[in-house]
């Protein structure tokens, strides 16, 4: 979206402040660091890999770390107010780097307008499909299992596919990379394979409520049907209502937003 | 006193994936913002776009509306309105393919009628440094086309779209003084119009149909200080 920019940096016509600028202790230079992060927020995003803290000190703070709490919590404040997402730190293997998530809660139509491009809603679809069979079968699956279910949708390891291309890169790699999926070697058999799991990205942008009535609606079965996965669904509501009174125990800007 | 809200973010959320709208649209993301698109739309979407703009201007975007040259109809478009070294990251396109944007802009603006052929598109890769293959450059083509940067016409012929314009105006301005020309009656950049035979000043079609319309059946350049009779051009 910012052609111009890049055009204009080839030319020369970027920036000459910054480097040698003045402290972030001054207001109008800290202002000016939380409105770049937050465009720099939205830009990274569009590609959903996650953010690293050291991309954000080195691109946007220019080494001054110390400044990186404070900047942080006002962008994530501009990002829910204005752009409606909410900035998720993640943890374990990928700690140290952040992810944006729509907080608004829209409806299938309303997701149509945010979601236009046919290559990505395509790769959204192959991304659901893995992560229902994971859901059911009881959140974990091997990938031998995976791809011999692939088959059925004409999906095959080894092959090149029309629309998703090199798809074995896309699911172990780039699903991974984006935080949807998570794998892990299972030294137990041999050869040893991966184990595939739901990513920090899943866990925060799917509810396993939708997860399960998708899967249901699929193949014609009821939720109570699902005995484990209704019981994760249960503990997922009892989660969220938890989360809720303690962000209403405490005002701040996710709850004053809404 | 609108008050900004859940409605106003999915816009920009919209906005910020599409990139440009044209009016029905807006008028679609509108509604399901929860607006009553039904009466004084106008005026609804030009406070909703201006309460937008107040909120998304410290990052340098904006709403524009933009005319489409080549048929006149309107577009909103999100717009990036100053130069920072981050914003380079945004694009969605390597060093390479945007090099090849470049020549073709270059080659668009230096051609009088503002489009060129596929195949001189095409051609275009064998300026390049670093070689970008034929197939390479069509894929990056049709994708310019998908993400609304570029038109192509019946004929194959390639012109700059409404995005571009209100994106590049100042790229282009600065970058082909020599070349670019500008309406004479909207005084915005022409890129695609029709020119007078006689003084050389150029219009967009839609400025000049607006203009030969009220003028009558003796039609005469627009521009004042010419005025010579305009027979040769046939207005659609």
């Amino acid at each position: 979206m910012s052609l111009s920019q890049a055009f204009s940096q080839s030319l020369g016509v970027s920036q000459t402040q910054g480097r040698f600028g003045v402290e972030i202790s001054d207001p109008v230079e800290k202002e000016k660091r939380v409105n770049e992060l937050v465009q720099y927020m939205l830009i990274m995003d569009q590609k959903k890999i996650p953010i690293k803290k050291r991309d954000i000190n080195r691109v946007i703070l220019k080494g001054q770390n110390r400044a990186f709490n404070g900047v942080m919590e006002e962008a994530a404040e501009k990002l829910l107010e204005v752009y409606g997402f909410k900035i998720i730190e993640l943890q374990d293997k990928l700690k140290d780097s952040y992810i944006l998530v729509n907080n608004l809660e829209l409806n299938e139509s309303q997701k149509k307008l945010i979601n236009t491009n046919q290559k990505d809603n395509a790769e959204m679809g192959l991304v659901f499909v893995i992560l229902g069979m994971i859901f059911m079968n009881q959140n974990v699956i091997h990938e031998d299992e995976m791809w011999h279910a692939l088959k059925k949708l004409g999906i095959f390891q080894d092959d090149l596919h029309s629309t998703f291309g090199n798809v074995k890169n896309l699911i172990m790699k780039e699903f991974v990379r984006k935080g949807y999926l998570r794998t892990e070697l299972n030294t137990s058999t041999d050869p040893p394979t991966n184990d595939i799991y739901w990513g920090q990205r899943a866990e925060h942008e799917i509810t396993k409520r939708n997860m399960l009535s998708m899967v249901c609606d699929i193949n014609e079965t009821q939720p109570s049907d699902w005995t484990y996965q209704m019981q994760l669904v249960m503990q997922e509501d009892q989660g969220s209502q938890q989360q809720e009174a303690e962000n209403s125990a405490v005002p701040g800007p996710s709850s004053s937003s809404r | 006193m609108e008050v900004f809200g859940d409605g106003h973010r999915l816009f920009i959320q919209s906005m910020m994936s599409r990139g440009m709208m044209n009016i029905s649209e807006v008028k679609e993301v509108i509604s399901e913002c929860g607006l009553d698109v039904e009466t004084e739309f106008k005026d609804k979407v030009v406070k909703f776009v201006r309460l937008i703009n107040q909120h998304i201007g410290p990052i340098n975007l904006e709403i524009r509306k933009g005319l489409e040259e080549e048929n006149g109809q309107p577009y909103y478009i999100l717009a990036n309105t100053a130069e920072t070294s981050i914003s380079r990251l945004s694009s969605t396109y390597s060093p390479n393919e945007l090099e090849l944007f470049k020549k073709l802009i270059e080659s668009i603006v230096e051609n009088e009628d503002g489009k060129i052929g596929s195949l001189a598109a095409m051609n275009l890769t064998d300026k390049l440094e670093k070689k970008i293959g034929k197939e390479e450059a069509e894929n990056f083509f049709n994708r310019l086309e998908d993400d609304r940067w570029i038109r192509k016409n019946t004929n194959g012929k390639i012109s700059l779209s409404v995005r571009s314009i209100v994106e590049l105006d100042q790229y282009i301005k600065d970058v082909y003084p020599d070349y670019v020309k500008f309406c004479s009656l909207c005084t915005k950049l022409c890129l695609q119009g029709r020119g007078c035979e006689n003084c050389g000043a150029k219009f967009h079609i839609r400025c000049s149909n607006v203009f030969f319309n009220k003028q009558g059946s003796n039609k005469t350049c627009p521009e004042p200080n010419c005025r010579a009779p305009w027979g040769q051009v046939v207005i659609h």
